[in-house]
């Protein structure tokens, strides 16, 4: 129940946030919340099934992109974005595909050049992305007529779409399938001898990421006005795994710590003490540092202190496990 | 017909740098079962320590053992520091802390060196050497392949006739059995994590002049070495040569005849794991099937 309170609590920081906060503030905080929807991708595929995934802001990149273009041909955002995301269904299907064969590991390099692959040849192509290096432009939408333009009133856009998104995961982690793709990721072998369907398991899991991807993507659009090819690199993938490793690789609230991290933060600070990209350095040196002794991220770090102060002296043995809300 | 005689020529040196980068992820992931994400940006390290930190300011002689020591300093420093005990966590913990560091050294190289891309100066003379017919080849282009085959039988040497190569072997076999023999096997891990880097440097060094100093670019070498790896299987050294000459000159064949399309290169080594992973079973490639 404790658990529960935590959940409650953050939320209703999230709801009340823009009281308090500037403008801009809002702005960043709507990124945030954008990009963790986005991350409850990896949270399912690396952190729920254990396989790496460097391939996650091309699912973004592909969910803006082509919402854009069919917004370019006239198209209600209403529909295009909803249509972008059902589209990454079979692009997350074809990422998984490897992963059917037992070779988990190698199939981090295969995302990574993936992205690679994204974003030298996809995002190049005229038609998808008007070929220029510009980007392409959106406008906020309204919807029945209600206006959506100011950033307070998209971020309750965004923090909707992450409370259903985040519910989904939830719901999944405690699903059969959610229990197969822990089993799968705890010990491959055995979870297949006790006779669970690894490979659809797999499949789901990688198709979700890539929608999640994509819906974060359609709403990234018009959010930041412009959209640009360079945002989508592969180290901007690579960059969320290592932000989703520090906030919590298995967990709701590490996702939207990971967005928090992202994209609210870096905005913040600026520049501290005059060192460059520190957005970037502090949560690559955390993560290297957590791995070490509570893989389960900053998310679970209450957890890990209180098992560390009720024992005398060592850690508990740090099998990732879900920090279940 | 007229273009192809040279395209396997750029695709043979192409294949010997993509050779340097595999080398090391083979040894790592036969000792360590550990994909090294980082090993690329270990590589980008040292040849910005190489062409910005030394070169300049010493004749070669010196800076290039001295950016090699370096680069095999910090693979041994990620391992002994970082890898061991996240791997007693999980094997998926020490993957992501390889992640980390291939997101942080970028980070770090940018703000030490003011960032951006650079041109560097050829590491050796462009004089052509062989002419004959359609066919051109470049005395650097000859140095390339000569410094991959060397360092390659180096390292099969090593591997077949010292004392820490047999070491090396009987942890890639069985650790625990090793471990019984009496094998320092953190030593052993430590030793190909060093041997990994110096790898990434070379290739990082001799790749440079080709595509210029970028330390993204670098970083990403992670991926072609990889589907060079895994199209010789992770298994061998020499299947991992054999597995670079396919990416490397399969990759040229590519831009040469389907340039029309843009981006096919760099998507070659993405397409090529992809169908590597969904054809081929388990720790085979290309090199066991032919």
């Amino acid at each position: 129940m404790r658990v529960r309170s935590e959940i409650l609590a953050g939320g209703a920081a999230l709801v009340l946030a823009p009281l308090f906060l500037s403008n801009f503030s809002d702005y960043l905080l709507a990124w945030a919340i954008v990009s963790a929807i986005a991350f409850l991708g990896l949270t399912v595929v690396t952190g729920l099934g254990g396989q790496i995934s460097l391939c996650q802001a091309s699912f973004i990149g592909f969910g803006a992109f082509f919402t854009g273009l069919l917004l370019r041909h006239g198209w209600s955002f209403w529909l295009a974005w909803p249509t972008a995301a059902l589209l990454a269904v079979p692009i997350g299907i074809l990422v998984g595909l490897p992963a059917m064969r037992l070779r988990g590991v190698h199939l981090g390099v295969a995302t990574l050049g993936f992205a690679v692959f994204f974003n030298e040849v996809v995002f190049r192509w005229s038609w998808l992305t008007g070929g220029s290096e510009a980007g392409v432009n959106f406008e906020r939408p309204s919807l029945f007529g209600f206006d959506l333009h100011s950033n307070t009133r998209y971020y309750f856009l965004a923090l909707v779409v992450f409370a259903v998104a985040a519910g989904l995961t939830v719901r999944l982690q405690r699903s059969v399938l959610g229990r197969s793709l822990r089993a799968m990721r705890d010990a491959e072998r055995g979870a297949m001898a006790t006779g669970l369907s690894i490979e659809r398991a797999k499949l789901l899991a990688f198709s979700l990421s890539a929608v999640y991807g994509a819906v974060a993507g359609g709403l990234l659009g018009p959010l930041l006005g412009t959209v640009v090819r360079r945002s989508f690199d592969p180290i901007a993938s690579v960059v969320m795994l290592a932000l989703v490793g520090v906030a919590g690789l298995a967990s709701v609230p590490g996702a939207v710590i990971a967005g928090l991290l992202l994209n609210y933060l870096p905005g913040q600070l600026g520049t501290v003490a005059g060192i460059k990209n520190v957005d970037l350095i502090i949560p690559a040196v955390m993560l290297i540092i957590l791995m070490q002794f509570a893989p389960d991220g900053l998310a679970a770090l209450p957890r890990h202190l209180a098992q560390w102060a009720g024992r005398t002296g060592r850690l508990a043995p740090g099998r990732p496990e879900e920090a279940l809300p | 017909m007229d273009i192809f005689v040279p395209l396997v020529v750029s695709g043979i040196v192409t294949g010997s740098l993509y050779f340097l980068v595999a080398a090391g992820l083979v040894v790592v992931y036969r000792l360590s079962r550990i994909l090294n994400f980082a090993h690329g940006s270990v590589g980008m390290v040292a040849a910005y320590v190489f062409f910005v930190g030394l070169w300049p300011h010493m004749p070669m002689g010196l800076a290039l053992p001295l950016a090699l020591a370096a680069s095999a300093a910090l693979g041994v420093f990620i391992e002994r520091f970082t890898i061991r005990r996240a791997n007693r966590q999980s094997a998926l913990a020490a993957i992501i802390v390889t992640v980390g560091w291939m997101t942080l050294l970028p980070v770090l190289v940018s703000n030490i060196t003011e960032g951006g891309t650079r041109v560097v100066p050829q590491l050796f003379p462009k004089t052509q050497i062989i002419e004959w017919g359609s066919l051109f080849v470049t005395a650097d282009q000859l140095i390339v392949l000569a410094i991959a085959i060397t360092l390659g039988v180096g390292f099969w040497a090593l591997l077949r006739y010292t004392t820490i190569g047999l070491q090396m072997r009987a942890v890639a076999t069985s650790p625990e059995g090793a471990a019984l023999l009496g094998v320092n096997v953190n030593f052993v891990a430590a030793v190909s994590w060093g041997v990994a880097g110096v790898f990434a440097g070379v290739a990082g060094i001799l790749i440079s002049p080709f595509i210029n100093l970028s330390n993204v670019t670098l970083t990403l070498l992670v991926v072609p070495g990889y589907a060079a790896a895994l199209a010789g299987g992770l298994q061998s050294i020499g299947a991992a040569f054999v597995g670079a000459m396919v990416v490397g000159i399969g990759g040229a064949l590519l831009r040469g005849y389907g340039s029309d399309i843009t981006g096919l290169q760099e998507a070659f080594p993405f397409l090529l794991i992809m169908l590597l992973l969904i054809v081929t079973r388990e720790e085979t490639g290309v090199a066991r099937t032919v």
